[in-house]
């Protein structure tokens, strides 16, 4: 990832044994978890990360010394608590460090990352408000309802004057003030469809009683509905894009060839070309998925070096071909479409 | 056919996610339980519940059997956890939303398990949402974008063979892309 | 049976109906429980050890060889007769009476006692099979007459 920065780790006080689990613990982390630290020298407490053996001399002492901002990993000693502090009881188990040292670098990497707040922001890169042949076009319902998320808006949403469905950015949330309406929305060409702004009392009032869909929803239907056959501006055939966490599919949502790409993305960052490549499936597949993403914010666009396999962690690994075959055949069994 | 090369699908999670009803919505016989009646506490959540584990089976066309296994909830079973992943292809993990901290025992589980979904997969199902909405499905999403985690979640009715179908589907599609 | 006499005094002092749900219940209930195993080891000296557990595996009153954790062998106990009584079952020869296991360095048996209880013992590996399971019965039997007179 762009701007993963190495994180350094401090001893402090640990014996021989101590030395070695952390050094067996750090060759796995770097391995398997794909998570490279340094680890500094044993004077040296100034890492993000500080490893302090609290029933050593050295480790009591420099402890009160160290900054709130640094975390601290205590071993052993009386149970502590406090900004920055985890504590693991002795004796440490090669297992148990590495599960805490990838846990705290996650954290510290999703801090550099991306906060948790930025999982609900909008999506990054706009949507391309028209198409540069016909740039008086008016906006798409994709681009109307990524802007009104972004913005925050209120927003009535209505063909030949009849109003249809009801949209508030700033809760995320909509209404449909008609049985099938959003159905007629998704159905209808830009020129056709118009929309205003309302204020929330308005919304409130005309919602009141009405049952409130996530707008997140209706953004991914409308996407997938659109079938685009080009990228949302920003992403290019080329760009590696990082899946921030699995869709919300819904219940009408469920789709096998989205499922594979999810899943290929979950894996690691990946470009609209390496997608195709790796699931097998078309394009308009890939094209319809990442737009689909991209308007409910759970996509990140990389620069180029992030989709190097070298830098991502893999979540899981393959299956052996026969296992695939297996597979294969369970999917057919239980009626799955298996592209 | 012998005993190592057996496939299997590992269900599991706390007590009254499901995992039983799960297994029996997808097998084609009734699962084999071991399920006894619940005191103190977990009396409150249901009546029985699973202490070795439940067993059924999917035969495929080619006369090979996908065995699925579900584990006991408590963990004080955890010497079964073990033991029923053992080669297993992958684990469904359900998650009880009536629960007072449902996210907390979704760490409890993936950590618990973390080793095995290393070397398989996972796929999360969300079950008895909307009784009591304590979490949505974004604050699962949330909390695995914070363990640094993509893995498949859903919410589901573990009763419904469809919906357990759909996570069946998508552990495979974990699987084997 | 004093001590079965005390319980029902206490409950009905404090206008309960379950034994097993009021705390001085338990208790009591656990004391008589771990005499009975004490009376098993005295009368049989090749029981090493022994552990009484309900059948969700959770751990009542035990006289084990210290280091060994009672919550686990009650769990692993409760899981092994569980699928073992399935076994028996599904083979059609009835109902379980004990599982057997024959250890290099010593045996266990499991049994149940009651419907809701479970004994495990572990015995010397050159212990007298036949008298270890009939002191093993007897213990049975005095747990599920306890655990019927509760249920009263």
């Amino acid at each position: 990832m762009s701007n993963e920065a190495e994180l350094r780790i401090s001893p402090v006080g640990l014996d021989a044994t101590g030395h070695k689990v952390l050094q067996v613990v750090l060759a796995l982390l770097g391995d398997e978890d794909g998570i490279r630290c340094a680890l500094l020298d044993a004077d040296d407490a100034s890492g993000h990360l500080v490893i302090v053996d609290m029933d050593s001399q050295q480790g009591r002492s420099v402890f009160p010394g160290l900054s709130s901002g640094q975390v601290k990993l205590l071993l052993g000693g009386p149970p502590a608590s406090g900004r920055n502090i985890v504590s693991l009881a002795k004796p440490v188990h090669v297992n148990a460090l590495r599960d805490m040292l990838l846990k705290i670098c996650r954290r510290m990497q999703v801090q550099l990352d991306a906060s948790l707040h930025d999982l609900k922001a909008p999506a990054a890169a706009p949507m391309p408000a028209t198409d540069d042949t016909a740039p008086a076009a008016a906006p798409d319902l994709l681009t109307i309802l990524s802007n009104a998320r972004r913005e925050g808006s209120v927003l009535a949403l209505a063909i030949d004057g009849d109003e249809l469905v009801l949209v508030n950015g700033a809760t995320r949330a909509f209404a449909a003030l008609r049985e099938g309406a959003e159905e007629r929305l998704f159905a209808v060409g830009p020129e056709q469809l118009a929309c205003r702004q309302i204020d929330e009392a308005d919304f409130e009032s005309r919602t009141h009683g009405r049952t409130l869909g996530a707008l997140d929803n209706l953004l991914w239907q409308c996407a997938v509905h659109a079938e685009p056959d080009r990228l949302p501006a920003g992403i290019g055939d080329e760009t590696p894009v990082r899946l921030k966490a699995w869709p919300n599919f819904t219940r009408q949502g469920f789709r096998n060839d989205y499922f594979r790409i999810a899943a290929a993305l979950a894996r690691q960052p990946a470009s609209c070309a390496q997608l195709v490549e790796t699931t097998g499936l078309d394009r308009r597949s890939v094209v319809g998925f990442i737009t689909a993403c991209n308007a409910v914010g759970l996509l990140v666009a990389l620069p180029p070096e992030g989709a190097d396999p070298e830098k991502v962690t893999p979540l899981h690994k393959a299956a052996t071909p026969e296992r695939r075959g297996l597979l294969a055949r369970l999917a057919q069994r239980l009626g799955l479409a298996q592209a | 056919m012998n005993g190592m090369a057996q496939e299997k699908i590992i269900f599991t999670g706390p007590v009254g996610a499901g995992k039983t009803s799960a297994i029996a919505a997808i097998s084609d016989v009734p699962p084999v339980r071991t399920d006894v009646a619940c005191r103190g506490e977990e009396r409150a959540i249901k009546d029985t519940t699973t202490v070795a584990m439940d067993y059924s089976y999917i035969q495929l066309d080619d006369g090979r059997r996908v065995h699925l296994y579900g584990t006991p909830g408590q963990a004080r079973f955890d010497f079964m956890w073990e033991l029923l992943t053992r080669n297993g292809l992958g684990l469904v993990l359900l998650i009880n939303n009536d629960h007072p901290e449902p996210l907390r025992q979704l760490d409890f589980y993936l950590d618990a398990f973390a080793d095995f979904i290393r070397q398989t997969g996972v796929v999360i199902g969300v079950t008895r949402m909307g009784i009591a909405d304590r979490a949505r499905l974004d604050d699962y999403q949330a909390r695995l974008f914070e363990r640094g985690q993509v893995y498949p979640v859903f919410e589901i009715d573990g009763r419904s063979g469809d919906d357990v179908r759909i996570l069946v589907q998508a552990l495979l599609a974990v699987l084997t892309i | 049976m004093d001590v079965i006499e005390e319980i029902f005094r206490d409950q009905q002092a404090a206008g309960e109906t379950a034994v097993a749900v009021s705390e001085e219940g338990s208790r009591v209930l656990r004391a008589r429980l771990e005499q009975i195993l004490d009376g098993l080891r005295e009368d049989c000296g090749d029981v090493t050890g022994a552990i009484v557990s309900g059948v969700d595996g959770m751990a009542w009153a035990q006289r084990l060889p210290a280091g060994f954790d009672q919550n686990r062998f009650a769990a692993m106990s409760s899981a092994l007769l569980a699928l073992s009584d399935n076994l028996v079952k599904e083979a059609g020869e009835g109902s379980p009476r004990k599982v057997l296991i024959e250890g290099e360095g010593g045996n266990v048996f499991l049994m149940h006692a009651g419907d809701q209880l479970l004994l495990t013992i572990f015995t010397r590996a050159d212990s007298n099979l036949g008298m270890s399971l009939a002191h093993a019965n007897h213990a049975v039997e005095q747990i599920a007459r306890l655990m019927a007179k509760c249920d009263d």
